[in-house]
């Protein structure tokens, strides 16, 4: 008998997460609820477990749940193996990138959609209409048709590579779009171009996660909820205008108050 | 009669005086230096460096018997790829299905016209066996006439319904300035135990160009040796890809020898090594004269409880100057007892020479695992992806189109299932 979500309004429902890795707690009572089509934003300063929040919600095998539960979509994400997660409709955009080398950027991601589409009964794409799909998603993020024959990200710069992670989450149309700080080594023209493709990925049904150190991408996704997350809690959530309170006056006051 | 006589010395020499040397080509000399070593020297043992990790000593009892008339030949399936002259050697006698195209002959090493085997130095133990214990030996020579490009394919297969051991040799003479492809590939068979102790020369004349593909298919529960020795005179190209896709015991041995300036060699190599099997590459890269340039890369994916070795040494004389060499070697571990054992051995003797090396050896990443399935795909099918990105960088750096193509779709339908 699936069990079912207690909040069925919430896309994703976090409450209670601890984890860490090894024996060093790093989460320590996540509660998070993210409806559909809502933005939230987290920032915090270094080493507050932004970053293993999003790899816990995406299965990496590395982190350990040591309490705690997380519904995606009415079902029980932490059951779920990394692979059945994506197909469920959860995508990591990662900070870095993987590269493949010699795994093609084709193969790589008609064998992906192929399984989403077998995972959710649908019918397989054929050649032609793959192709088509793949033609039109790359021109949606922008991303150089070269680069979509080349191996998986394999000699790809900074900014090719986050706008790579963009063009697969378009491609695979996730529920939840959780971007692990996407802008991090972009200059503001690479951030402006990866923040209009995340805008035109915006729709009612797809939530995204945003985590981010600095304001300044939020200048250009502009959330609906903004958390900040210190030391495996989160500490203050608020509207768009926290971020800037806190691109103001810093971490330091949040620091302080819950040294 | 069977007789396992190879750790019997004595017993081994008295064989030799009757019906059993089936083929006697090469001077009385030589043939009594190959029994000396024979009954001097056993099969190496792991206590020989060379032969450390390659466990030869289960061969033992393989007896070493002729084949005879009334073993089954093996039959062939049409193949996929195309020549210009197809070989078969069958239970170490060769066929030639069709007619020799112009400017190519082939003779036994007993012909009159043939050019007589010199050994240098002493032979080891196995060529020692392999010239002793002959079952037959041909030369190929590529002719100043023949036409350009010429492809051979050589397909070898032993039946073996009682195990025994083959011993068979060839040599390709290349004329100068020919550009040759050659495909040896070693077909399985089922059921066979033969050991293939396998001995072939290639020699370059200048300008010269060979490339050189080898197949060992999968499937066959066979033990196999193959010792290939390269002889390159000036400007002359040798490239080679040996690809290994499961076999009990192999055991592969190549030998470069650069005797002419300019000349240059690539060797690469791919072992697909499944559980309970050993393939143990070496090879020698031996720079004579100066500016010559080696080039090697050796892959191999070893299943869980397989063994993979690769022991590459660069000798470079004193006046081979200018030598440009490089070797790497690179390993994927599939399980927790899959073993790999790699040695560079760079011996340089010359003081102007570039020679390099660098080997890796681990399991999958876990990131690109990790990466592959967060995006929906399943770990199985993530882990093939690896596997095939890992084997075909090797396979895609082949020159023919058509013999990469018919490689991996060898390794799609034998290996990564």
């Amino acid at each position: 008998m699936p069990m079912t979500s207690p909040n069925p309004p919430f896309l994703l429902s976090v409450n209670q997460l601890h984890a860490g890795i090894e024996d060093k707690p790093i989460l320590k009572g996540i509660e998070l609820q993210i409806k559909p089509g809502e933005v939230h934003a987290i920032m915090g300063p270094n080493g507050s477990g932004k970053s293993t929040l999003s790899s816990v919600l995406a299965g990496h095998p590395q982190y350990t749940v040591t309490r705690g539960e997380v519904w995606f979509n009415g079902k029980s994400l932490l059951e779920m193996e990394p692979e059945v997660r994506a197909r469920e409709g959860l995508f990591l955009a990662f900070q870095y990138p993987v590269e493949l080398p010699g795994v093609s950027m084709t193969n790589f991601m008609k064998t992906a959609l192929q399984e989403q589409y077998l995972h959710q009964e649908r019918e397989p794409l054929n050649a032609k209409s793959y192709l088509a799909y793949q033609k039109q998603k790359q021109a949606e993020v922008q991303l150089d048709s070269r680069l979509g024959s080349r191996s998986v990200n394999e000699g790809f710069s900074g900014g090719e590579k986050k706008r790579n992670e963009l063009y697969q989450m378009a491609m695979l149309q996730p529920k939840l779009a959780i971007l692990d700080e996407t802008d991090s080594g972009l200059d503001i023209d690479a951030l402006k171009i990866v923040a209009q493709g995340v805008n035109a990925l915006r729709s009612p049904d797809r939530s995204f996660l945003v985590i981010t150190h600095y304001q300044r991408l939020l200048e250009y996704i502009v959330p609906d909820v903004v958390h900040v997350l210190y030391n495996g809690v989160i500490v203050q959530s608020g509207d768009a205008a926290l971020a800037l309170e806190l691109e103001k006056h810093g971490y330091d006051p949040i620091k302080a108050r819950f040294q | 009669m069977s007789l396992t006589v190879l750790d019997s010395s004595q017993r081994l020499t008295d064989v030799l005086q009757n019906e059993h040397r089936k083929v006697m080509y090469v001077q009385d000399s030589i043939l009594s230096t190959c029994l000396q070593v024979i009954s001097h020297d056993g099969l190496p043992t792991a206590k020989n460096e060379w032969y450390k990790y390659c466990p030869l000593a289960q061969l033992l009892r393989i007896p070493l018997t002729e084949l005879r008339q009334e073993f089954k030949v093996p039959i062939l399936d049409a193949t996929a790829l195309r020549s210009d002259l197809e070989l078969h050697i069958l239970n170490g006698i060769l066929q030639i299905p069709n007619a020799l195209p112009e400017g190519i002959a082939i003779y036994n090493f007993s012909d009159p016209l043939a050019t007589p085997l010199n050994l240098n130095t002493n032979p080891s133990y196995l060529e020692a066996l392999n010239i002793a214990y002959a079952h037959d030996a041909y030369q190929i020579h590529i002719l100043p006439n023949a036409p350009e490009n010429v492809r051979i394919h050589v397909r070898f297969a032993q039946e073996g319904q009682s195990s025994t051991w083959v011993n068979t040799r060839l040599q390709l003479h290349i004329a100068s300035g020919k550009r040759i492809q050659c495909v040896e590939e070693f077909c399985s068979i089922q059921g066979a135990h033969a050991v293939l102790n396998y001995f072939s020369d290639y020699i370059l004349h200048n300008n010269a160009e060979l490339h050189h593909t080898i197949i060992q298919e999968s499937g066959a529960q066979g033990y196999h040796i193959q010792h290939r020795n390269v002889i390159l005179n000036e400007q002359a190209n040798y490239q080679a890809l040996t690809f290994v896709a499961g076999v009990s015991l192999g055991r592969f041995d190549h030998v470069l020898c650069f005797k002419g300036h300019s000349a240059s060699g690539t060797l690469r190599g791919l072992s697909l090594v499944n559980p309970q099997e050993c393939i143990d590459h070496h090879t020698r890269m031996q720079h004579e004269v100066a500016h010559t340039q080696s080039n090697q890369m050796y892959k191999s994916l070893v299943a869980n409880k397989g063994t993979a070795v690769f022991n590459g040494v660069i000798h470079v004389l004193p006046h081979a100057q200018k030598t440009d060499a490089y070797q790497s070697s690179k390993n994927m571990l599939l399980g927790e007892d899959a073993q790999c054992f790699t040695k560079p051995q760079l011996e340089i003797f010359a003081n102007d020479v570039k020679c390099s090396h660098g080997t890796s050896t681990g399991h999958m990443d876990p990131q690109a695992l990790f990466y592959l399935q967060s995006r929906g795909i399943g770990k199985k099918e993530a882990q093939r992806l690896l596997q095939d990105a890992f084997a075909l960088e090797l396979i895609r750096q082949h020159d023919a189109t058509e013999i990469a193509d018919y490689l991996e779709h060898k390794l799609n339908s034998q290996w990564l299932q």
